[in-house]
Protein backbone atom coordinates (compact mmCIF):
# COMPACT_ATOMS: atom_id res chain seq x y z
CA UNK A 1 0.00 0.00 0.00
CA UNK A 2 1.33 3.31 -0.54
CA UNK A 3 0.78 6.01 1.74
CA UNK A 4 0.65 9.54 -0.53
CA UNK A 5 2.43 12.02 1.86
CA UNK A 6 1.87 10.20 5.28
CA UNK A 7 4.50 11.54 7.48
CA UNK A 8 4.90 7.69 8.42
CA UNK A 9 7.46 8.88 11.09
CA UNK A 10 5.26 10.14 13.04
CA UNK A 11 2.74 7.29 12.39
CA UNK A 12 5.30 5.26 13.85
CA UNK A 13 6.03 7.33 16.47
CA UNK A 14 2.28 7.10 17.27
CA UNK A 15 2.05 3.27 17.35
CA UNK A 16 5.33 2.15 18.96
CA UNK A 17 3.67 4.68 21.88
CA UNK A 18 0.65 2.88 21.62
CA UNK A 19 1.82 -0.31 21.72
CA UNK A 20 3.67 0.62 24.79
CA UNK A 21 0.39 1.89 26.01
CA UNK A 22 -1.27 -0.82 25.32
CA UNK A 23 1.38 -3.09 27.46
CA UNK A 24 1.60 -0.56 30.29
CA UNK A 25 -2.33 -0.99 31.06
CA UNK A 26 -2.63 -4.74 30.36
CA UNK A 27 0.47 -5.59 31.97
CA UNK A 28 0.15 -2.90 34.45
CA UNK A 29 -2.85 -4.47 36.18
CA UNK A 30 -1.38 -8.27 36.14
CA UNK A 31 2.08 -6.97 37.41
CA UNK A 32 0.02 -4.76 40.04
CA UNK A 33 -1.50 -7.80 41.22
CA UNK A 34 1.42 -9.36 41.69
CA UNK A 35 2.88 -6.44 43.65
CA UNK A 36 -0.50 -7.33 46.02
CA UNK A 37 0.41 -10.68 45.95
CA UNK A 38 1.88 -11.02 49.47
CA UNK A 39 -0.51 -9.12 51.03
CA UNK A 40 -3.24 -11.85 50.79
CA UNK A 41 -4.52 -12.91 54.21
CA UNK A 42 -5.42 -16.16 53.86
CA UNK A 43 -2.64 -17.24 52.17
CA UNK A 44 -3.66 -20.09 49.88
CA UNK A 45 -6.54 -19.54 48.75
CA UNK A 46 -6.60 -16.13 48.14
CA UNK A 47 -3.66 -16.01 46.28
CA UNK A 48 -4.31 -18.87 43.85
CA UNK A 49 -7.47 -16.48 43.49
CA UNK A 50 -5.14 -13.79 42.87
CA UNK A 51 -3.27 -15.76 40.68
CA UNK A 52 -6.20 -17.13 38.45
CA UNK A 53 -7.39 -13.65 38.20
CA UNK A 54 -4.88 -13.03 35.92
CA UNK A 55 -3.86 -16.87 34.63
CA UNK A 56 -5.77 -17.13 31.28
CA UNK A 57 -4.47 -13.11 30.07
CA UNK A 58 -0.86 -12.32 31.58
CA UNK A 59 1.03 -13.98 28.95
CA UNK A 60 -0.87 -12.00 26.23
CA UNK A 61 -0.76 -9.21 27.93
CA UNK A 62 3.50 -9.44 27.68
CA UNK A 63 2.98 -10.07 24.56
CA UNK A 64 2.49 -6.08 23.80
CA UNK A 65 6.04 -5.49 25.24
CA UNK A 66 7.41 -7.61 22.46
CA UNK A 67 5.58 -6.47 19.85
CA UNK A 68 6.47 -2.97 21.29
CA UNK A 69 10.03 -4.07 21.48
CA UNK A 70 9.52 -5.46 17.53
CA UNK A 71 7.97 -2.55 16.30
CA UNK A 72 10.81 -0.47 17.95
CA UNK A 73 13.37 -2.76 15.99
CA UNK A 74 11.65 -2.37 12.50
CA UNK A 75 10.88 0.90 12.76
CA UNK A 76 13.59 2.25 14.40
CA UNK A 77 16.25 0.03 14.31
CA UNK A 78 19.02 3.12 15.74
CA UNK A 79 16.91 4.11 18.93
CA UNK A 80 16.65 -0.21 19.43
CA UNK A 81 20.55 -0.56 18.90
CA UNK A 82 20.89 2.58 21.31
CA UNK A 83 18.71 1.29 23.78
CA UNK A 84 19.22 -2.21 23.94
CA UNK A 85 22.60 -2.12 24.57
CA UNK A 86 22.93 0.89 26.51
CA UNK A 87 20.48 -0.55 29.23
CA UNK A 88 21.88 -4.07 28.78
CA UNK A 89 22.15 -5.05 31.82
CA UNK A 90 19.07 -3.12 33.13
CA UNK A 91 17.13 -5.43 30.83
CA UNK A 92 18.67 -7.93 31.80
CA UNK A 93 17.79 -7.68 35.24
CA UNK A 94 14.25 -6.97 33.70
CA UNK A 95 14.58 -10.41 31.81
CA UNK A 96 14.95 -12.29 35.13
CA UNK A 97 12.60 -10.67 36.76
CA UNK A 98 9.49 -11.53 33.98
CA UNK A 99 10.64 -14.83 34.05
CA UNK A 100 10.75 -15.28 37.29
CA UNK A 101 7.00 -14.07 37.64
CA UNK A 102 5.86 -16.47 34.92
CA UNK A 103 7.41 -19.45 35.79
CA UNK A 104 6.37 -19.08 39.72
CA UNK A 105 2.52 -18.81 38.09
CA UNK A 106 2.74 -21.79 36.62
CA UNK A 107 5.19 -23.94 38.98
CA UNK A 108 3.24 -22.81 42.73
CA UNK A 109 0.32 -24.74 41.65
CA UNK A 110 1.73 -27.95 40.86
CA UNK A 111 3.59 -29.11 44.37
CA UNK A 112 1.54 -28.71 47.79
CA UNK A 113 4.09 -28.29 50.24
CA UNK A 114 4.10 -24.97 51.56
CA UNK A 115 7.65 -24.13 51.60
CA UNK A 116 7.28 -24.55 47.92
CA UNK A 117 4.61 -22.29 47.90
CA UNK A 118 5.84 -19.51 49.56
CA UNK A 119 9.28 -19.79 47.66
CA UNK A 120 7.05 -19.12 44.08
CA UNK A 121 5.28 -16.66 46.31
CA UNK A 122 8.19 -14.67 46.97
CA UNK A 123 9.09 -15.21 42.81
CA UNK A 124 5.59 -14.17 41.64
CA UNK A 125 5.45 -10.84 43.99
CA UNK A 126 9.59 -10.28 44.09
CA UNK A 127 9.54 -10.40 40.22
CA UNK A 128 6.31 -8.92 39.55
CA UNK A 129 7.89 -5.70 41.56
CA UNK A 130 10.79 -5.36 40.14
CA UNK A 131 9.87 -5.31 37.18
CA UNK A 132 7.50 -2.29 37.46
CA UNK A 133 10.03 -0.17 38.98
CA UNK A 134 12.58 -1.14 36.43
CA UNK A 135 10.04 -0.51 34.00
CA UNK A 136 9.51 3.03 35.23
CA UNK A 137 13.54 3.57 35.41
CA UNK A 138 13.42 3.09 32.26
CA UNK A 139 11.15 5.13 31.07
CA UNK A 140 12.21 7.50 33.68
CA UNK A 141 15.44 7.74 31.94
CA UNK A 142 13.66 8.24 28.33
CA UNK A 143 12.36 10.97 29.68
CA UNK A 144 15.22 12.86 31.33
CA UNK A 145 17.55 11.76 28.67
CA UNK A 146 20.57 9.43 28.57
CA UNK A 147 24.34 10.48 27.39
CA UNK A 148 24.64 9.52 24.23
CA UNK A 149 28.19 10.45 21.90
CA UNK A 150 28.02 11.69 18.09
CA UNK A 151 26.71 8.39 16.76
CA UNK A 152 24.19 8.17 18.85
CA UNK A 153 25.65 5.27 21.24
CA UNK A 154 24.93 5.25 24.99
CA UNK A 155 27.88 6.90 26.66
CA UNK A 156 26.90 6.42 30.07
CA UNK A 157 26.91 3.77 32.83
CA UNK A 158 24.83 1.55 34.25
CA UNK A 159 24.70 3.63 38.12
CA UNK A 160 24.07 6.63 35.80
CA UNK A 161 20.41 4.91 35.25
CA UNK A 162 20.08 4.74 38.70
CA UNK A 163 19.25 8.67 38.96
CA UNK A 164 16.92 10.14 41.24
CA UNK A 165 14.40 11.32 38.45
CA UNK A 166 14.37 7.82 36.97
CA UNK A 167 13.84 6.02 40.38
CA UNK A 168 11.19 8.64 41.51
CA UNK A 169 9.45 7.25 38.26
CA UNK A 170 9.85 3.69 38.78
CA UNK A 171 8.52 4.10 42.15
CA UNK A 172 5.20 6.01 40.66
CA UNK A 173 4.98 3.31 38.54
CA UNK A 174 4.60 0.67 41.25
CA UNK A 175 1.85 2.92 42.95
CA UNK A 176 0.24 2.99 39.70
CA UNK A 177 0.38 -0.64 38.88
CA UNK A 178 -0.84 -1.45 42.30
CA UNK A 179 -3.64 1.25 41.79
CA UNK A 180 -4.77 -0.50 38.83
CA UNK A 181 -3.83 -3.88 39.81
CA UNK A 182 -6.14 -3.88 42.93
CA UNK A 183 -9.23 -2.39 40.94
CA UNK A 184 -8.93 -5.32 38.78
CA UNK A 185 -8.81 -7.78 41.67
CA UNK A 186 -11.83 -5.80 43.38
CA UNK A 187 -13.53 -7.03 39.65
CA UNK A 188 -12.51 -10.39 40.17
CA UNK A 189 -13.33 -11.16 43.72
CA UNK A 190 -16.16 -11.69 45.73
CA UNK A 191 -16.73 -12.11 49.16
CA UNK A 192 -14.38 -11.19 52.36
CA UNK A 193 -11.79 -11.12 50.28
CA UNK A 194 -13.05 -8.48 47.79
CA UNK A 195 -14.22 -6.29 50.61
CA UNK A 196 -10.83 -6.15 51.95
CA UNK A 197 -9.24 -5.82 48.26
CA UNK A 198 -11.79 -2.87 47.80
CA UNK A 199 -10.34 -1.25 51.21
CA UNK A 200 -6.76 -0.96 49.24
CA UNK A 201 -8.24 0.96 46.50
CA UNK A 202 -8.38 4.87 48.03
CA UNK A 203 -4.93 4.29 50.05
CA UNK A 204 -3.12 2.90 46.70
CA UNK A 205 -4.68 6.22 44.69
CA UNK A 206 -3.52 8.51 47.49
CA UNK A 207 -0.11 6.61 47.07
CA UNK A 208 -0.31 7.41 43.21
CA UNK A 209 -1.42 10.45 43.38
CA UNK A 210 1.32 11.84 45.56
CA UNK A 211 4.33 10.20 43.74
CA UNK A 212 3.08 11.37 40.47
CA UNK A 213 2.31 15.33 41.61
CA UNK A 214 6.06 15.04 43.14
CA UNK A 215 7.48 13.38 39.60
CA UNK A 216 5.17 16.33 37.88
CA UNK A 217 6.80 19.14 40.37
CA UNK A 218 10.48 17.45 39.31
CA UNK A 219 9.88 17.39 35.49
CA UNK A 220 8.74 20.68 35.32
CA UNK A 221 11.52 22.20 37.58
CA UNK A 222 14.38 19.67 35.67
CA UNK A 223 12.68 18.26 32.36
CA UNK A 224 12.66 21.25 30.74
CA UNK A 225 12.25 19.61 27.37
CA UNK A 226 9.28 17.46 28.18
CA UNK A 227 7.41 20.79 29.44
CA UNK A 228 8.52 22.46 26.25
CA UNK A 229 6.06 21.14 23.76
CA UNK A 230 3.01 22.51 26.30
CA UNK A 231 4.87 25.63 26.63
CA UNK A 232 5.25 26.66 22.78
CA UNK A 233 1.85 24.95 22.86
CA UNK A 234 -0.69 25.78 25.51
CA UNK A 235 -3.62 23.90 24.73
CA UNK A 236 -2.07 20.54 24.76
CA UNK A 237 -2.58 21.21 28.88
CA UNK A 238 -6.28 20.22 28.13
CA UNK A 239 -4.84 16.55 27.95
CA UNK A 240 -4.47 16.67 31.62
CA UNK A 241 -7.77 17.70 32.62
CA UNK A 242 -9.66 14.34 31.54
CA UNK A 243 -6.46 12.50 32.94
CA UNK A 244 -7.43 14.42 36.77
CA UNK A 245 -11.05 13.49 35.94
CA UNK A 246 -10.28 9.97 35.30
CA UNK A 247 -8.30 9.79 38.21
CA UNK A 248 -10.87 11.24 40.01
CA UNK A 249 -13.50 9.43 39.25
CA UNK A 250 -11.90 5.94 40.10
CA UNK A 251 -12.61 6.02 44.11
CA UNK A 252 -16.56 7.35 43.34
CA UNK A 253 -17.10 4.23 41.21
CA UNK A 254 -15.74 1.62 43.51
CA UNK A 255 -17.95 3.36 46.49
CA UNK A 256 -20.91 3.23 44.24
CA UNK A 257 -20.14 -0.37 43.12
CA UNK A 258 -19.76 0.57 40.00
CA UNK A 259 -15.80 -1.39 39.52
CA UNK A 260 -15.90 -2.23 35.56
CA UNK A 261 -16.43 1.63 35.36
CA UNK A 262 -13.50 2.06 38.12
CA UNK A 263 -11.60 0.55 35.64
CA UNK A 264 -11.92 1.58 32.71
CA UNK A 265 -11.15 5.21 34.29
CA UNK A 266 -7.91 3.80 35.41
CA UNK A 267 -7.77 2.58 31.74
CA UNK A 268 -7.97 5.91 30.72
CA UNK A 269 -6.01 7.45 32.98
CA UNK A 270 -2.90 5.52 32.26
CA UNK A 271 -3.74 6.27 28.14
CA UNK A 272 -3.78 9.62 28.65
CA UNK A 273 -0.78 9.62 31.03
CA UNK A 274 0.92 7.73 27.87
CA UNK A 275 -0.14 10.66 25.72
CA UNK A 276 1.40 13.12 27.90
CA UNK A 277 4.45 11.30 27.86
CA UNK A 278 4.27 11.15 23.81
CA UNK A 279 3.46 15.17 23.55
CA UNK A 280 6.33 15.79 25.70
CA UNK A 281 8.93 13.10 23.89
CA UNK A 282 7.89 13.94 20.50
CA UNK A 283 9.89 14.17 17.92
CA UNK A 284 12.76 12.25 19.89
CA UNK A 285 12.69 8.85 20.95
CA UNK A 286 15.97 8.80 23.00
CA UNK A 287 16.64 12.28 24.36
CA UNK A 288 20.15 13.24 24.80
CA UNK A 289 21.63 14.54 27.77
CA UNK A 290 23.33 16.59 28.17
CA UNK A 291 24.20 16.90 24.54
CA UNK A 292 20.87 17.24 22.76
CA UNK A 293 22.05 17.20 19.10
CA UNK A 294 22.87 13.53 19.53
CA UNK A 295 19.16 12.77 20.41
CA UNK A 296 17.73 9.97 18.23
CA UNK A 297 14.05 10.92 16.72
CA UNK A 298 11.37 9.59 14.96
CA UNK A 299 13.07 11.04 11.70
CA UNK A 300 16.88 10.81 11.84
CA UNK A 301 16.89 7.04 13.45
CA UNK A 302 13.77 5.44 11.40
CA UNK A 303 13.97 2.92 8.72
CA UNK A 304 13.77 3.71 5.02
CA UNK A 305 9.95 5.20 4.13
CA UNK A 306 9.47 1.57 2.32
CA UNK A 307 10.10 0.04 5.17
CA UNK A 308 7.66 1.98 7.52
CA UNK A 309 4.78 1.59 4.97
CA UNK A 310 5.14 -2.28 4.68
CA UNK A 311 5.06 -2.27 7.95
CA UNK A 312 1.90 0.02 8.71
CA UNK A 313 0.38 -2.29 5.49
CA UNK A 314 1.07 -5.33 8.16
CA UNK A 315 -0.20 -3.42 11.39
CA UNK A 316 -3.65 -2.48 9.68
CA UNK A 317 -3.81 -5.72 8.81
CA UNK A 318 -3.08 -7.36 12.22
CA UNK A 319 -4.63 -4.90 14.82
CA UNK A 320 -8.45 -5.95 14.23
CA UNK A 321 -6.96 -9.57 14.77
CA UNK A 322 -5.26 -9.08 18.15
CA UNK A 323 -8.41 -6.67 19.43
CA UNK A 324 -10.61 -9.53 18.08
CA UNK A 325 -8.93 -12.70 20.12
CA UNK A 326 -8.43 -9.94 22.98
CA UNK A 327 -11.57 -9.30 23.22
CA UNK A 328 -12.83 -12.62 22.87
CA UNK A 329 -10.64 -13.96 25.79
CA UNK A 330 -11.67 -11.10 28.46
CA UNK A 331 -14.92 -12.26 27.39
CA UNK A 332 -14.53 -16.06 27.96
CA UNK A 333 -12.96 -15.23 31.33
CA UNK A 334 -15.40 -12.46 32.46
CA UNK A 335 -16.64 -12.40 36.02
CA UNK A 336 -15.76 -13.54 39.58
CA UNK A 337 -12.62 -16.07 39.97
CA UNK A 338 -14.11 -19.59 41.19
CA UNK A 339 -11.13 -21.87 42.04
CA UNK A 340 -11.45 -25.36 41.04
CA UNK A 341 -8.89 -28.47 40.76
CA UNK A 342 -8.04 -27.21 37.23
CA UNK A 343 -7.16 -23.71 38.34
CA UNK A 344 -3.81 -22.81 39.33
CA UNK B 1 23.99 -40.51 -7.08
CA UNK B 2 24.08 -37.82 -9.77
CA UNK B 3 21.34 -34.58 -9.45
CA UNK B 4 20.08 -36.36 -5.97
CA UNK B 5 21.66 -33.65 -3.67
CA UNK B 6 20.82 -30.64 -6.21
CA UNK B 7 17.33 -32.00 -5.77
CA UNK B 8 17.55 -31.86 -2.40
CA UNK B 9 19.09 -28.71 -2.12
CA UNK B 10 16.70 -27.04 -4.41
CA UNK B 11 13.97 -28.95 -5.78
CA UNK B 12 15.48 -29.51 -9.48
CA UNK B 13 18.10 -32.15 -10.32
CA UNK B 14 20.25 -30.49 -12.73
CA UNK B 15 21.19 -27.16 -10.52
CA UNK B 16 24.98 -26.89 -9.70
CA UNK B 17 25.88 -27.65 -6.06
CA UNK B 18 28.40 -25.36 -4.78
CA UNK B 19 31.06 -27.03 -2.87
CA UNK B 20 32.84 -26.12 0.01
CA UNK B 21 36.64 -25.60 -1.76
CA UNK B 22 34.49 -22.92 -3.62
CA UNK B 23 33.50 -20.66 -0.59
CA UNK B 24 36.78 -18.60 -0.03
CA UNK B 25 38.55 -19.89 3.68
CA UNK B 26 37.18 -16.94 5.70
CA UNK B 27 33.70 -17.88 5.11
CA UNK B 28 33.39 -21.73 6.17
CA UNK B 29 32.04 -22.33 9.63
CA UNK B 30 33.36 -24.14 11.21
CA UNK B 31 32.34 -27.27 9.09
CA UNK B 32 33.57 -30.49 11.36
CA UNK B 33 31.63 -29.01 14.23
CA UNK B 34 28.33 -28.10 12.62
CA UNK B 35 28.63 -31.75 10.82
CA UNK B 36 28.66 -33.68 14.29
CA UNK B 37 25.94 -31.48 15.82
CA UNK B 38 23.75 -32.12 12.79
CA UNK B 39 24.82 -36.14 12.48
CA UNK B 40 23.99 -36.02 16.80
CA UNK B 41 20.53 -34.68 15.69
CA UNK B 42 19.53 -36.87 13.02
CA UNK B 43 20.68 -40.58 15.49
CA UNK B 44 18.66 -39.23 18.42
CA UNK B 45 15.97 -38.53 15.80
CA UNK B 46 16.61 -42.07 14.10
CA UNK B 47 16.77 -43.85 17.85
CA UNK B 48 13.45 -42.45 18.86
CA UNK B 49 11.60 -43.93 16.10
CA UNK B 50 13.43 -46.92 16.43
CA UNK B 51 12.58 -46.61 20.41
CA UNK B 52 9.26 -46.18 19.32
CA UNK B 53 8.97 -49.32 17.10
CA UNK B 54 9.90 -51.43 19.30
CA UNK B 55 7.93 -50.28 21.91
CA UNK B 56 4.61 -50.25 19.71
CA UNK B 57 5.54 -53.64 18.71
CA UNK B 58 6.00 -54.41 22.17
CA UNK B 59 2.80 -53.39 23.34
CA UNK B 60 1.20 -55.53 20.28
CA UNK B 61 2.66 -58.74 21.49
CA UNK B 62 1.47 -57.65 25.47
CA UNK B 63 5.25 -57.68 26.00
CA UNK B 64 5.76 -53.97 26.80
CA UNK B 65 5.97 -54.14 30.72
CA UNK B 66 8.24 -57.23 30.42
CA UNK B 67 11.43 -55.54 29.50
CA UNK B 68 13.54 -53.42 32.12
CA UNK B 69 15.73 -52.32 29.32
CA UNK B 70 12.74 -50.84 27.04
CA UNK B 71 11.50 -49.32 30.21
CA UNK B 72 14.68 -47.56 31.02
CA UNK B 73 15.29 -46.58 27.53
CA UNK B 74 11.57 -45.18 27.34
CA UNK B 75 12.17 -43.12 30.57
CA UNK B 76 15.32 -42.10 29.41
CA UNK B 77 14.36 -40.98 25.78
CA UNK B 78 12.09 -37.76 27.78
CA UNK B 79 15.52 -36.22 27.08
CA UNK B 80 16.12 -37.36 23.52
CA UNK B 81 13.73 -34.48 22.06
CA UNK B 82 15.54 -31.85 24.26
CA UNK B 83 18.96 -33.40 22.95
CA UNK B 84 18.08 -33.20 19.30
CA UNK B 85 16.59 -29.66 19.53
CA UNK B 86 19.54 -28.00 21.36
CA UNK B 87 22.26 -30.05 18.77
CA UNK B 88 19.75 -29.27 15.80
CA UNK B 89 20.01 -25.31 17.48
CA UNK B 90 23.58 -25.11 17.59
CA UNK B 91 24.07 -26.69 14.17
CA UNK B 92 22.28 -23.90 12.58
CA UNK B 93 23.56 -20.86 14.68
CA UNK B 94 27.30 -22.93 14.59
CA UNK B 95 26.95 -23.49 10.60
CA UNK B 96 25.66 -19.97 9.80
CA UNK B 97 29.06 -18.53 11.01
CA UNK B 98 30.82 -15.63 10.14
CA UNK B 99 27.76 -14.28 8.77
CA UNK B 100 24.90 -13.04 11.16
CA UNK B 101 22.77 -12.17 7.92
CA UNK B 102 24.04 -14.34 5.08
CA UNK B 103 26.41 -12.34 2.90
CA UNK B 104 25.28 -9.00 4.23
CA UNK B 105 26.69 -8.70 7.93
CA UNK B 106 29.60 -10.67 9.06
CA UNK B 107 28.90 -11.38 12.97
CA UNK B 108 32.10 -9.32 14.25
CA UNK B 109 30.18 -6.83 12.80
CA UNK B 110 27.38 -7.15 14.24
CA UNK B 111 28.47 -6.38 17.72
CA UNK B 112 26.74 -3.88 19.73
CA UNK B 113 28.75 -0.85 20.02
CA UNK B 114 28.86 -0.43 23.70
CA UNK B 115 28.15 -3.69 25.50
CA UNK B 116 31.20 -5.02 27.06
CA UNK B 117 32.71 -8.70 27.09
CA UNK B 118 32.17 -8.47 30.88
CA UNK B 119 28.49 -7.98 30.73
CA UNK B 120 27.72 -10.32 27.91
CA UNK B 121 29.39 -13.00 30.51
CA UNK B 122 27.36 -11.89 33.65
CA UNK B 123 23.78 -12.15 31.35
CA UNK B 124 25.34 -15.86 30.11
CA UNK B 125 25.70 -16.88 33.96
CA UNK B 126 22.74 -15.68 34.64
CA UNK B 127 20.66 -17.37 32.34
CA UNK B 128 22.60 -20.58 33.16
CA UNK B 129 21.84 -20.03 36.53
CA UNK B 130 18.10 -19.33 35.66
CA UNK B 131 17.91 -22.28 33.51
CA UNK B 132 20.07 -24.83 35.66
CA UNK B 133 17.19 -23.84 38.56
CA UNK B 134 14.44 -24.80 35.93
CA UNK B 135 16.35 -27.60 34.47
CA UNK B 136 16.28 -28.95 38.57
CA UNK B 137 12.60 -27.79 39.21
CA UNK B 138 11.62 -29.57 35.67
CA UNK B 139 13.51 -32.74 36.84
CA UNK B 140 11.53 -32.90 40.49
CA UNK B 141 8.30 -32.01 39.21
CA UNK B 142 8.70 -34.82 37.08
CA UNK B 143 9.31 -37.10 39.13
CA UNK B 144 7.36 -36.31 41.81
CA UNK B 145 4.77 -36.60 38.72
CA UNK B 146 6.10 -40.04 37.57
CA UNK B 147 5.63 -41.63 41.62
CA UNK B 148 2.02 -40.66 42.25
CA UNK B 149 0.65 -41.12 39.33
CA UNK B 150 -2.38 -39.43 37.77
CA UNK B 151 -5.08 -38.84 40.31
CA UNK B 152 -7.93 -40.39 40.08
CA UNK B 153 -10.23 -37.40 39.08
CA UNK B 154 -7.41 -37.00 36.22
CA UNK B 155 -8.65 -40.19 34.68
CA UNK B 156 -12.14 -38.87 34.27
CA UNK B 157 -12.71 -37.27 30.73
CA UNK B 158 -12.90 -33.24 31.87
CA UNK B 159 -15.20 -31.90 28.64
CA UNK B 160 -15.89 -28.44 29.21
CA UNK B 161 -14.55 -28.37 32.38
CA UNK B 162 -11.13 -28.02 31.46
CA UNK B 163 -11.40 -26.00 28.69
CA UNK B 164 -12.37 -22.93 31.46
CA UNK B 165 -16.11 -22.40 30.35
CA UNK B 166 -17.51 -22.99 33.91
CA UNK B 167 -14.78 -20.49 35.57
CA UNK B 168 -15.89 -17.77 32.81
CA UNK B 169 -19.70 -18.03 33.43
CA UNK B 170 -20.88 -14.84 35.53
Amino acid sequence: MSFGSLDLNTVWFALVGILFTGYVILDGFDLGVGVLHLFAVKRDEERRVFLNAIGPVWDGNEVWLVTGGGALFAAFPAVYATVFSGFYLAFMALLCALIFRAVAIEFRSKHPSPRWRAFWDAGFAGGSLFSSLLIGVAMGNIAWGVPLDARGEFAGSFLGLLNPYALLMGVTTVALFAMHGAIYLVLKTEGELEARVRRWVNPLIITFILCYVMLTLATLLYVPHITGAFRREPWFFAIVIPVVLAIANIPREVSHGREFRAFLSSVAAMAGLMVIFGIGMYPHLVYSHPLPEHSLTAFNAASSRKTLGIMLTIALLGIPVVLAYSASIYWIFRGKVKLDRMSY
Amino acid sequence: MSGLLSWLAYGKTDRPVTGLKEIPRDERPPVNFTFQLFHLMVIVGFAMIGLATWAAFALWRGRLEQSRLLLWLLTLSVLGPQIANQAGWWAAEVGRQPWIVYRLLRTSAALSAVVTAHQVAASMVMFMAIYLLLFAVFLFLLNDKIRHGPDDADLQPAGKHALGFKRGAP
